[in-house]
């Protein structure tokens, strides 16, 4: 039931958007801000209307009532001429195009349901501050470079979505450089010098990830043009014939071309050990925030994960160097699952604690992922289990940050121990982040609890007890972290800073436009969890493909999925195990029964663990240190670099009497 | 007629006075002069070879480039100049070693 051209309109609208933007700022700023959100809403529209198009298995024009192909339709246009030696003649053409199948129309949904709902929430956010065209133009491109790169139907195109998130990204982060207030961190002058500290630091670190991507993508480019006689990078094919595979387990090469392809996803979606940009990238706006972690950036590397999953699936019979990827990829997620949530554990500042259950989370669905592909048969329980977390996660994730701004909207500081006793003058934001955070901790009935339960199921049936150990370790923190936020936040007695604050400006609820999109995105954590086997019969074309039978009837898929979900073994371990985490949170942050600052002072062990984990396990100092080695080389080097046209020319003339000398002694 | 051989060697020293202006001069306005120096050697090969490659006529081709050259190097040499003038006001100074600083 897909609008004409809805798979190609719903990124192309907000990139023209984005770009005709200062046009629309002179018609008025009404106009501005209301075509920048109308953009992605009809994005939504395409995005949606491309929903009864899986369901019913062909791709189907609404208004010409043409029947395009079945699903997984790939829309291809020509793109790349592949000219013959003489370049006479056009042989092949690499083609672009979009892909209609359930994944990307998955992740089409998430992305722009879950942008637009942030874009409106802007509206309150961000009045009033100056630089909107930036702002809107950023936010705008952001959300069409996210649906180019889950739209795209080959790895070039969604390698060019992927690096235009980046740029994005990097641009939103130090979206207010030019603040002149002085910054907490002493290396910084100002919080504006700070910011684009922090922006650059996203892009340098994701880029470094994306070296790798690029390799491995041109390596799978020479590949297919040795196994198929034409370079072709599109997914649709790589999946059909794994010829290009045998290519690469012939030249030995397999397995380090699949941990490099993977590489992009770890810089991407901040995992082990490329994980320390996203706790920095608090820096740019929150609504920025929430849109890198629910929806666009941090999801494309779990997306492109799941996009090569089922062809390396396909493959790994046949070739052994496989496993060692799905083995990689699970172990990555459960270190950075595990590292990130104990980072969690003592972070000050309220959006930190965001971050790190973000990359925690990441981190479960990358396990879940990998352990797909160690499963065997088994292999569509963890495909179902990281996808499903993906959503619930968006969707409870964009709640918890948008609560988060509401809360930095009124006190006006980002630390959680000049906050407190917030709860009678924020019941909304109080009662939503409440959701939100027993959904992170995967509580019952919300839909952190069923995806979880998922990823728990997926370890289990398949005896990965290493895996589920971890995983299990990381489900005690989480509980833990979210309950500690919300007891320093919204318990306890009221900070100085609050009070001072309640007599300047009196402690309000945010405005309307902000809790408006709070309320649709807690009434959807709470439903979430029970659309499991829609999500189930969604998928349905790729779990067949990873050994998962043809769904019969939805009846009895849900009456096993609610049976399953609520009285499985797996269901009292994890209920156990939120327990341990949730009731020392609730005693101690709470009810503030006990004083945590005094028992970590007085005891040499815990005061060590502490300052070990506030600073990250002193990966970002690593991360300064190698930093520094280049920067060190680089000043050295830039000595060549004088700008001096005299010195330049000299060269040049040294450099020709070189060349000379050269062709003279090879006339000799 | 002279040899080609004179034309060349004219040329060569042309530009090689035109690269030492650059080459050791610190003044703007010296360098530009320099630029043109070498411009109008490249001119003087140009019209030279169209003499010497064809037998019995001149080629009109490489006439032309020279003459469009001309009339788009007195275009190039008007901004430079401007640009020199606006630097001077700016900086206050003709040393291009003194000129390293983009922003103000």
């Amino acid at each position: 039931m897909m609008l004409p051209y809805a798979p190609w309109l719903a990124w192309l609208i907000p990139l023209i958007t984005a770009i005709l933007m200062p046009v629309f700022n002179k018609l008025g700023k009404k106009v501005r801000d209301y075509s920048a959100i109308g953009a992605i809403f009809l994005s939504v529209i395409f995005s949606f209307s491309l929903v009864l198009d899986i369901l019913y298995g062909k791709a189907y024009n609404i208004l010409t009532g043409e029947t395009l192909g079945t699903i997984p339709y790939d829309w291809e246009i020509n793109w790349l001429p592949i000219g013959d030696v003489n370049g006479d003649s056009v042989l092949d053409y690499i083609t672009a195009g979009v892909l209609v199948d359930p994944l990307s129309v998955f992740m089409m949904c998430i992305v722009s349901f879950i942008g637009l709902l942030i874009m409106i929430y802007s509206l309150g956010y961000m009045h009033g501050e100056p630089d909107m065209v930036r702002y809107w133009f950023w936010m705008d491109f952001f959300i069409g470079s996210m649906l180019l790169l889950v739209s795209a139907d080959n790895l070039l195109q969604m390698f060019y979505g992927w690096e235009m998130v980046g740029v994005c990204s990097w641009q939103l982060i130090s979206f207010w450089y030019k603040s002149k207030s002085p910054s907490d961190d002493p290396r910084f002058p100002t919080e504006g010098a700070y910011n684009a500290h922090c922006g650059l630091k996203a892009f340098i670190v994701t880029s470094f990830g994306d070296i790798f991507l690029v390799i491995s993508i041109a390596v799978i480019g020479f590949a297919t043009w040795a196994a198929f006689g034409v370079p072709t990078f599109n997914f649709m094919k790589l999946a059909q014939q794994t010829g290009w595979i045998g290519e690469l387990a012939h030249w030995g090469i397999l397995t380090i071309v699949s941990i490099f392809l993977f590489t992009g996803p770890i810089g991407k979606s901040a995992q082990f050990p490329l994980q320390e940009w996203l706790p920095e990238a608090m820096a740019g706006p929150t609504t920025v925030s929430a849109l890198i972690h629910a929806a666009t950036m941090v999801k494309a590397g779990v997306y492109l994960v799941a996009r090569i999953l089922p062809i390396f699936y396909a493959g790994m019979g046949i070739y052994d160097g496989l496993a060692t990827f799905f083995t990689v990829v699970a172990w990555i997620g459960a270190i950075t699952a595990f590292i990130a949530a104990t980072d969690g554990l003592v972070a000050r500042e309220l959006k930190k604690v965001l971050a790190f259950s973000t990359i925690s989370q990441l981190g479960y669905m990358m396990l879940a992922l990998g352990a797909a592909g160690l499963s065997g048969t088994l292999a569509y329980t963890g495909y179902l289990a990281g996808t499903f977390h993906l959503m619930a996660h968006a969707i409870f994730k964009a709640l918890l940050f948008l609560c988060a701004g509401a809360v930095l909207h009124t006190v006006h500081t980002k630390y959680m121990d000049q906050m407190g006793g917030l709860k009678e003058h924020m019941p909304t934001t109080y009662k939503t982040m409440l959701i939100g955070a027993a959904s992170l901790s995967g509580i019952p009935p919300f839909a952190g609890f069923f995806s979880k339960e998922l990823i728990f199921t997926a370890l289990w049936t398949t005896d990965l007890l290493a895996l589920f150990i971890v995983a299990g370790v990381v489900a005690v923190l989480t509980p833990f972290y979210s309950f500690r936020m919300i007891g320093l936040t919204f318990f306890g007695p009221k900070s100085e800073h609050v009070k001072k604050i309640e007599e300047e400006h009196g402690l309000h609820e945010a405005p309307k436009v902000m809790t408006i999109p709070l309320w649709i995105l807690a009434i959807l954590t709470i439903i979430t969890g029970f659309t499991g086997p829609l999500a189930e019969r969604f998928f349905e074309p790729v779990i067949t493909s990873l050994g998962a039978g043809h769904i019969t009837s939805l009846e009895e898929l849900y009456v096993e999925y609610l049976v399953h979900s609520f009285t499985s073994i797996t269901t009292l371990i994890s209920l156990v195990l939120i327990s341990i985490g949730f009731f020392p949170a609730y005693y101690i942050y709470i009810k503030r029964k006990v004083d945590p600052k005094a028992i970590v002072e007085n005891n040499a062990l815990l005061r060590g663990i502490y300052t070990l984990l506030y600073n990250r396990w002193y990966w970002n100092a690593l991360y300064y240190k190698i930093s520094g080695v280049a920067i060190w080389v680089a000043n050295r080097i830039r000595k060549v670099q004088t700008g001096v046209l005299n010195v330049n020319v000299l060269g040049m003339l040294l450099g020709f009497a070189a060349m000379l000398i050269y062709i003279l002694l090879m006339f000799m | 007629m002279l040899p080609f051989e004179w034309y060349l060697g004219l040329s060569i020293i042309v530009m090689g006075i035109g690269i030492f202006a650059i080459a050791t001069r610190k003044n703007l306005i010296k360098q530009i002069i320099g630029i043109e120096i070498i411009i109008s050697a490249v001119h003087l090969n140009f019209i030279a070879m169209s003499l010497y490659f064809r037998n019995g006529y001149v080629d009109p081709f490489a006439q032309t480039i020279v003459i469009v050259s001309m009339s788009v190097g007195a275009g190039i040499i008007a901004v430079a100049l401007s640009l020199t003038l606006k630097a001077y006001q700016h900086y206050k100074t003709l040393n291009t070693r003194r000129m390293n600083k983009l922003k103000w």
